[in-house]
């Protein structure tokens, strides 16, 4: 037991996992150049062990692709430096004034890698197209789909059932939650090209109903894509059961979108909507985009601002609030964050970016953390390298 | 006592990771009624991206120089009628695009536009040569015009009717002097789609009327 | 002889001083300066034209002057001036800098030792050259250093088309030679032109010369619309900045609306037409009048633009260099003899050094309106004056000439570096929405550029350190503690700066869009930084590495930090990537090999140390182990 609380009290461990941790953030970095910033962090930052490989496509690529690099993952990194940090200051450090700045900041760092971890875990992001003039009260994942059916019988409002996409594996029955339905997955391409048949048979597509069979589609499955201004088109093909029943198959793809008639699954007299989509949050508020600037420097392309002017109308209270979201100047409201993220359509629809971070607070805590420590620690040298040198 | 507190750290760790994996449940909820006319568009640009474009870019050519004046112009021109050959798409008319027709078929797919312009817009010879251009072909001289021209009755009135077959892209148009003006109604896609097409392109342009108070 | 030895340094320092200062008042009959200090609105920034000519003729020949054929030098201002005003001399001028003809494959091109090309010996090609332009990649990321030529060279073609037709139309020596009197008849030619148009579109008779007429001006007018380069015409006041200039070609077709024609078209069409014709008088009293009607506009952007058009003369930044490398030579020098006095006059060449550095730092902050680092251009200067201040410290405390000479050694590195980077275009370029918030700027940014400096010198350090363990016979223990001393000292300073940097880079993100820590390649870059510098520390705390080893691991801090200064820059991936930097890929892993062939030396066996510190090392190795074998036995 003690050799344990030795070894991982060291400072020699601190060096070496330091180190490591150079290797993995270079080769972290590189990745992203062919995986782009989303998957990189997924396979370097949150996960215990990651092996690079040369890349195909990189100079040198002929000769060296056969190259791999293995190495600790973020979290083996992370928890392993919290352990040697908490260790060796239970060990070795007695709680004295002159070691007070370096308990400060070693807190505070402990307390920022666990607020990563706190944002890895809970933070939400989501992005939220409005057309000037126009409303939404929703807003969609950037990578995550869902599979939906919607009932929008009664007059006063519309039943959204969904599925997570990463429900649904192929083979597999899912029940739709609050319904009569369940589906089978026959298929499910995270990307895929699609199109209409050449001819005029369609041959080759286990669909039997739907826009599949009335406008002759067919897909190509893709690899996914990680590009970061690539949409991959979640595909699949499902069979709808009512009550064990099969209904047929249908083709869904978040590329049918609202351009589209919907696809509809009859059964009972009654009529539900079947669409897969990005994942939406539905908010108990309407964001409404009264003006969007996207203002240049004069006889340039290079942009000078972005802002929005909102209204946000809330359901309950009859609040309503008029925010301007721009760069560098967000809007809260309700726990969430509006950012000003991009823009489409030659300026007529602002896109936001809405953030929920339940976590964000410590990262401010853990820096003003470190700030009073380096105060205090380097305050107390550079007084005594001074007092030395008189 | 260092165990008792790792051990809390860990039990921690494992809390706050299952509590992140709610998000993946099916789920059904009621939303307000919603009006299903919502485009989801594609972002144009991230404006929190670096990107510095190429700054030298030559114009295109053979496009069309829009003088200040030509969409006011447009717009006292006035409307045109015309009957949509089946199977084709029309998109509403914008600027000065008084009409817009889409179709696709196995070979590809193709556009019909039309627009208008006071005055020649520097004549017939001119441009040809810039829809020539388009689909990839030498500018020709004024005297072999006639070998790839036709007349053509438009709307009772006479006009100039031109296949231009390029490689992988061709052209069907036809130019109508109006009254000042000059309509032009350019057929520009897929070369199998656009032959396959003719009969419904001419088919169109016999189908056009327009409003004259002239005659 | 010391009296003797001050005299000659700063003799040459003046010497320096003063080429700085001759070069900002140009003597000619043309009041060329005046000229150069009209101000015109090109990337969204009001500056005078003297910064449109050196920007322009970096882009093209890489440097700021002209040798034509007949071997007279002409400054940027007076290439401009027969740019724009005489385009047929222009075009003997050679301007356009290419490597390497002979990958072009254009026959007749390549004169043997000719590296610039003028417009005319380009001009038989120019087909050819659209043609191999068409067929290159279109992802400019992606392109060969081959194809790269090919696109600069279009670029460049491009260039030079627009700035020469930014004062007036296009045409011939005959059309120029008469500019004033074309407008006069345009602006006679429009109401009947447009009469004509009118009855033309209702169908009734016109007058087709009349209707051709004006339709040839204002095609030729809408052409140069879309060619000219800068803005020239002002708004009529109440001016706002941010309100978009006219080009010359917008102002002429705009009089078609009605609008009276700014004066500015007439004004700029009488200078071109005085200068063709050799008349000083019309020349320089049309520049007063242009100059007095500025001055009534923008009363308050008027000294701007002065101060800019001097401060793009004195080139504080080559006056530094220059100062810099004299410091290194003497430091050089006072270690082999006279080190008191040349150490002391080092020093206060040093001094001097920096002042001229601040004030060029400080020129560029008051001419742009931002704190100074707002791209790679300025972090460069940046870096280089931040290691010179802590050098400066250094020496100040230590007095051996080892900070002085690291620190200048930096500034001609970074100011070097400044200087390739300045042949993109505008170095004071306006910021780009995101970037668009002068407290991070002034922060954030200042903060980690600062850190690099400290990086950079630390390392700087352990190479001396190294150089001198390995070869010099005179570095003894105490000389070694005292570099230990100083590099820990740095390195100390750098980790905090590039701490703090870091995370305020932190906030701003999570201000900006929401996230603390994205793992951006900039972000993961600083975060390296921060990273080595830990690992420094703590190894010196745990005895892990004792000098040596400690020197290594700050010329390791080289390479780390050169990766995120510049190499995060090159990847195509995330919020801070610039694009193309071609040869700058081939110098960071150069740069990057020879920190490592040190290190490598650094770790060479106590042995092969000359110096007296390194024999020192080897015999207490030698004891440690005899007295170790000798325990076990």
């Amino acid at each position: 037991m003690h050799l344990i609380f030795q070894f991982f009290s060291s400072l020699r461990l601190t060096v070496f996992l330091l180190g490591f941790s150079i290797v993995l953030v270079f080769f972290g970095t590189l990745d992203q150049v062919q995986y782009g910033i989303w998957h990189t962090q997924e396979m370097y930052f949150e996960s215990f062990f990651v092996v690079w490989a040369f890349p195909a496509h990189a100079p040198g690529g002929d000769f060296l692709h056969w190259v791999r690099v293995p190495m600790p993952g973020g979290y083996t990194l992370g928890s392993m430096l919290l352990m040697n940090l908490v260790t060796a200051h239970f060990v070795r450090f007695k709680l004295t004034w002159t070691k007070s700045g370096i308990f400060m900041i070693h807190i505070g760092l402990m307390l920022l890698i666990v607020a990563e971890l706190v944002t890895d875990l809970t933070a939400v992001e989501s992005q939220m197209p409005v057309d000037e003039g126009g409303r939404s009260n929703f807003s969609q994942s950037y990578q995550d789909n869902e599979l939906v059916f919607i009932n929008r019988s009664h007059p006063d409002h519309d039943q959204v059932h969904a599925i997570p996409a990463s429900l649904m594996k192929p083979g597999q029955t899912l029940d739709v939650p609050d319904t009569d339905f369940s589906i089978r997955t026959i298929n499910i391409y995270p990307n895929a090209e699609i199109g209409r048949a050449k001819g005029t048979t369609v041959t080759n597509t286990p669909a039997t109903q739907g826009a599949a069979v009335r406008m002759g589609i067919v897909i190509s499955p893709l690899p996914k894509s990680f590009a970061d201004d690539e949409i991959n088109t979640e595909t699949a093909y499902v069979e709808v059961f009512k009550r064990g029943e099969s209904l047929g198959i249908w083709l869904v793809s978040n590329v049918l979108d609202e351009r589209f008639p919907p696809q509809m699954v009859e059964a009972d007299g009654k009529e539900w909507e079947l669409a897969m989509r990005f994942q939406r949050q539905y908010y108990p508020f309407e964001v409404e985009l009264i003006d969007f600037k996207h203002d240049r420097y004069p006889g340039t392309d290079v942009p000078h601002n972005f802002s929005s002017e909102v209204m946000v109308r809330h359901q309950d209270d009859n609040k309503t609030q008029k925010a301007l979201i721009y760069m560098n100047h967000p809007l809260r409201y309700e726990g969430l964050t509006f950012y000003q993220a991009s823009f489409a359509n030659q300026d007529k629809t602002s896109i936001f970016l809405i953030v929920r971070n339940p976590g964000w607070i410590l990262p401010y805590i853990s820096v003003l953390l470190m700030g009073l420590g380096m105060c205090v620690q380097f305050g107390m040298h550079f007084v005594k390298f001074l007092k030395k040198r008189r | 006592m260092n165990q008792s507190l790792a051990r809390i750290a860990l039990a921690g760790t494992l809390i706050l990771g299952l509590s992140g994996c709610e998000q993946d449940k099916p789920t059904s909820y009621l939303i307000p009624k919603e009006e299903r006319n919502v485009t989801m568009p594609v972002p144009a640009a991230d404006p929190a991206k670096d990107g510095l474009s190429d700054t030298a870019v030559a114009s295109a050519p053979g496009t069309m120089q829009v003088l200040p004046g030509m969409q006011a112009a447009a717009d006292e021109a006035g409307e045109i009628a015309y009957t949509v050959p089946a199977g084709w798409e029309e998109i509403p008319p914008s600027g000065i695009r008084k009409a817009n027709l889409k179709v696709a078929d196995e070979n590809g797919s193709a556009e019909l536009t039309v627009l208008v312009f006071p005055g020649d817009v520097g004549g017939n010879l001119a441009n040809i040569n810039r829809w020539r251009g388009q689909v990839a072909l030498e500018p020709i001289t004024a005297d072999k015009l006639p070998e790839i021209t036709e007349n053509y009755t438009i709307a009772a009135h006479r006009g100039l009717y031109v296949r231009l077959e390029g490689g992988a892209q061709s052209i069907l148009g036809a130019l109508l002097p109006f009254h000042g003006s000059t309509w032009f109604f350019k057929f520009q896609g897929d070369s199998g789609t656009i032959l396959a097409n003719e009969d419904a392109f001419k088919a169109y342009l016999d189908s056009v009327q327009m409003v004259d108070h002239q005659h | 002889m010391k009296k003797f030895i001050y005299i000659l340094l700063f003799g040459i320092a003046a010497l320096i001083l003063i080429d700085g200062f001759r070069a900002t008042s140009t003597v000619s009959e043309f009041d060329i300066d005046e000229f150069a200090e009209l101000p015109v609105q090109v990337g969204g920034r009001i500056k005078p034209l003297d910064t449109v000519a050196r920007n322009t003729l970096l882009v093209l020949s890489a440097r700021q002057k002209v040798v034509t054929d007949e071997g007279v030098t002409l400054t940027p201002i007076e290439w401009f001036m027969d740019l724009t005003m005489r385009p047929e001399l222009a075009d003997t001028y050679p301007i356009f800098k290419i490597e390497f003809p002979d990958d072009l494959g254009l026959v007749g091109l390549r004169e043997p030792g000719q590296r610039y090309y003028s417009f005319n010996d380009l001009l038989p090609f120019s087909d050819e050259l659209r043609r191999l332009h068409s067929e290159i990649n279109p992802e400019v990321e992606l392109r060969s250093p081959y194809e790269k030529q090919i696109a600069d060279i279009n670029n460049g073609l491009m260039l030079y088309h627009r700035v020469m037709h930014s004062l007036h139309p296009i045409g011939g020596p005959e059309r120029l030679d008469g500019l004033v009197d074309e407008y006069q008849s345009y602006m006679a030619t429009i109401k009947p032109g447009m009469d004509e148009l009118r009855k033309q579109q209702a169908g009734e008779e016109f007058d087709s010369t009349i209707l051709n007429r004006f339709i040839a001006f204002a095609d030729d007018y809408l052409k140069l619309s879309q060619t000219a380069h800068m803005n020239v015409i002002p708004p009529p006041a109440p001016i706002d900045p941010m309100d978009e200039w006219k080009n010359i070609g917008l102002e002429l077709l705009d009089v078609m609306k009605g609008d009276p024609l700014s004066p500015y078209v007439t004004s700029y069409a009488a200078l071109t037409m005085s200068y063709r014709f050799g008349d000083t008088v019309t020349f320089n009293a049309e520049v007063a009048e242009l100059r007095q009607r500025f001055i009534s506009d923008f009363p308050d952007d008027i000294s701007r633009v002065h101060y800019e058009r001097v401060f793009n003369a004195f080139k504080p930044f080559y006056i530094a260099i220059q100062l810099y490398v004299l410091i290194f030579l003497v430091v050089c020098i006072s270690w082999l003899r006279w080190p008191k006095e040349l150490g002391k006059a080092a020093f206060w060449l040093l001094v001097l050094a920096f002042v001229i550095h601040t004030f060029g730092l400080l020129s560029r902050m008051y001419i742009q309106g931002r704190p100074p680092v707002t791209n790679l251009y300025s972090s460069a200067v940046f870096v280089g004056w931040g290691s010179v201040l802590l050098g400066m410290f250094i020496e100040k405390f230590y007095k051996n000439g080892i900070g002085a000479a690291m620190a200048s050694l930096i500034g001609i590195c970074t100011l070097i570096i400044a200087h390739h980077l300045a042949m993109s275009g505008d170095t004071l370029e306006m910021m780009r929405a995101v970037l668009d918030s002068n407290f991070w700027l002034a922060t954030h940014v200042i903060i980690i550029t600062f850190g690099y400096s400290a990086i950079f010198l630390a390392g700087a350090l352990g190479l001396l350190f190294t150089m001198l363990g390995i070869f010099s016979k005179r570095f003894d223990n105490e000389t070694a503690r005292s570099l230990g001393s100083m590099v820990y000292g740095i390195i100390a300073f750098g980790t905090l700066f590039s701490l703090v940097g870091t995370i305020l880079g932190g906030i701003w993100a999570d201000q900006s869009w929401g996230r603390f820590w994205g793992w951006d390649p900039k972000e993961n870059g600083a975060l390296m930084i921060v990273l080595i510098g830990a690992i420094y520390l703590h190894a010196r705390w745990g005895g892990i590495c004792k000098e040596r080893g400690l020197m290594a691991i700050a010329i390791g801090g080289n390479i780390i930090t050169a990766w995120s200064w510049f190499g995060t820059n090159m990847l195509p991936v995330g919020l801070h990537s610039y694009g193309r930097m071609d040869e700058a890929y081939i110098w960071l892993i150069g740069f990057v090999l020879s920190q490592i062939f040190f290190i490598g030396m650094a770790m060479l066996p106590f042995r092969y140390w000359r110096s007296e510190f390194g024999q020192g090392s080897y015999r207490r190795q030698r004891k440690r182990i005899l007295m170790a074998a000798a325990e076990a036995e």
